[in-house]
């Protein structure tokens, strides 16, 4: 039963956030906020999660001009390095660019949690880091399965 | 006959006899009774009257005192509600008169207030209770600190003021690790501020992952940090906040975590405050409970971190424990 809720929830996240694009799965206009929230809803994390505001989420991973749209939700409590990230650039060509503010940012977690909370360098050793087109996805999470379905239903 | 006339002549005076004894009995008693709920009404009263007039003058010491940084301040200038009885008996004994700055032992925090718990005292050279601020005064703040500072502005408390922290950060590696990303690269805590130009009041919450350290590194990493502060931002206000409180089981996370690692660490704090003339806030009292540690329900987690309600009431104790600006 809780199986099926969760592939009930995977499919009205990916109509969510295939909303505008007409039917066609290889023309997916993914927005950072549904898909963030989708995957925030579908993974499991130990913490609970907070989005962070446009200002904050840009000043924790140093974001620029040519991240075009995003959303960043980081552990509310800071008890863990769990965080979801979407970067969306304008060109695909540019994701290359997102992609390396992620590894900075894992960079960060691994300076915050290594000596603080040793144990969750498990999550930050093996995140789950995927581009797909102009999008670039970041889970930090132990449940690393459950991000890359969640992130797979996106586009189903 | 006569016998028995002269028994029935005085068996009616016998009967008045004891009548009018256990009447003068019953009354005695019952004005007995009477007297002694007077009487402690009374002293009721007279010490109701007794312990408004200190609150009263506590209060009014408070303004006048409220500009003075922790060196400066009377250990008896308050806390309030939970605190009242040890402040009395603070006042009474003197404690702390012979001038803390010269004494760093002297006026401490107590072991636990008289109220049938095990709460701590509040620190006596603590930024006492002060009207209450809105979120406008934090405008010309900045904060700083480590994990717990970092759910600043996540959770956008208290209007999001200015915050520079890292999860991890602790007073020695505060001074040297460049840890904040920037588009000049990485900064240490300190240099990334600039960002944020002057300020007129600097909180640091700083202590919670430097319970390991021994007491001398902490102090020097604590006042190298303090003089880079006074250095960058002369002029301001300084507060230094309390390390908080972590639940009963927080050492099953965080190994070095236990109440009264952190209640020594933060007699270390005090001291800073009064050798550098700078502020110093008790924000663990707003947070413990009746036991002296942090309630559960504030950190189900891991016993150290917070819930966004808790923000809330560590805001709400920045916000009554103020000072005016000279």
């Amino acid at each position: 039963m809780k199986r099926l809720n969760k592939m009930l929830l995977l499919a009205l996240s990916a109509m969510l956030v295939m909303a505008g694009c007409g039917g066609k799965t290889e023309a997916v206009d993914i927005l950072p906020k549904d898909a963030a929230a989708a995957l925030v809803e579908q993974v499991d994390f130990q913490d609970s999660l907070q989005e962070a505001a446009g200002d904050v989420a840009a000043q924790f991973y140093n974001l620029d001009d040519t991240i075009t749209d995003f959303a960043i939700y980081i552990s509310g409590s800071g008890a863990t390095a769990e965080e979801v990230a979407v970067l969306k650039v304008e060109k695909e060509a540019d994701a290359a660019h997102a992609e390396g503010i992620i590894k900075e940012r894992l960079g960060t977690l691994k300076d915050m949690f290594e000596n603080y909370r040793p144990d969750e360098m498990v999550k930050i050793g093996d995140p789950v880091i995927e581009t797909r087109g102009n999008v670039v996805y970041f889970v930090c999470t132990s449940d690393t399965r459950g991000a890359k379905d969640a992130i797979a239903a996106l586009y189903s | 006959m006569q016998i028995k006339r002269n028994r029935q002549s005085r068996s009616p005076g016998i009967v008045k006899a004891v009548v009018f004894l256990l009447v003068i009995s019953g009354v005695s008693f019952c004005l007995a009774f009477v007297w002694q709920n007077v009487s402690q009404a009374t002293t009721q009263v007279s010490g109701d009257n007794q312990r408004e007039d200190t609150d009263a003058a506590v209060l009014s010491r408070e303004h006048v005192d409220a500009a003075s940084p922790a060196a400066e301040q009377p250990p008896d200038s308050g806390e309030e509600s939970a605190a009242g009885d040890s402040e009395s008996r603070q006042e009474e004994s003197g404690e702390g008169d012979s001038g803390a700055a010269e004494n760093p032992d002297a006026g401490e925090e107590s072991e636990a207030v008289p109220d049938g718990t095990n709460r701590p005292a509040p620190a006596s050279e603590a930024v006492p209770l002060s009207p209450r601020v809105s979120n406008s005064y934090f405008e010309d703040a900045i904060f700083f600190g480590d994990s717990l500072s970092v759910g600043i502005p996540l959770y956008q408390v208290a209007g999001n003021p200015d915050t520079v922290a890292f999860t991890g950060i602790n007073p020695l590696s505060i001074n040297t690790s460049q840890v904040i990303n920037s588009p000049q690269g990485k900064l240490t805590l300190l240099e990334a501020a600039k960002q944020y130009g002057e300020k007129k009041k600097v909180y640091i919450m700083l202590g919670g992952n430097g319970l390991w350290m021994d007491e001398k590194s902490f102090t020097e990493g604590y006042q190298t940090f303090l003089d880079s502060v006074k250095a960058q931002y002369p002029g301001a206000q300084i507060f230094l906040q309390s390390i908080l409180p972590v639940t009963e089981d927080a050492h099953l996370t965080y190994e070095t975590a236990d109440n009264d690692v952190i209640r020594s660490f933060n007699k270390l704090i005090i001291g800073l405050a009064k050798k550098n003339g700078v502020y110093y806030l008790d924000v663990a009292q707003a947070l413990m409970d009746n036991n002296g540690v942090l309630p559960k329900e504030a950190s189900p987690l891991d016993g150290m971190h917070l819930t966004p309600e808790y923000y809330e009431k560590w805001f709400d104790y920045l916000k009554t424990h103020t000072v005016e600006e000279k």
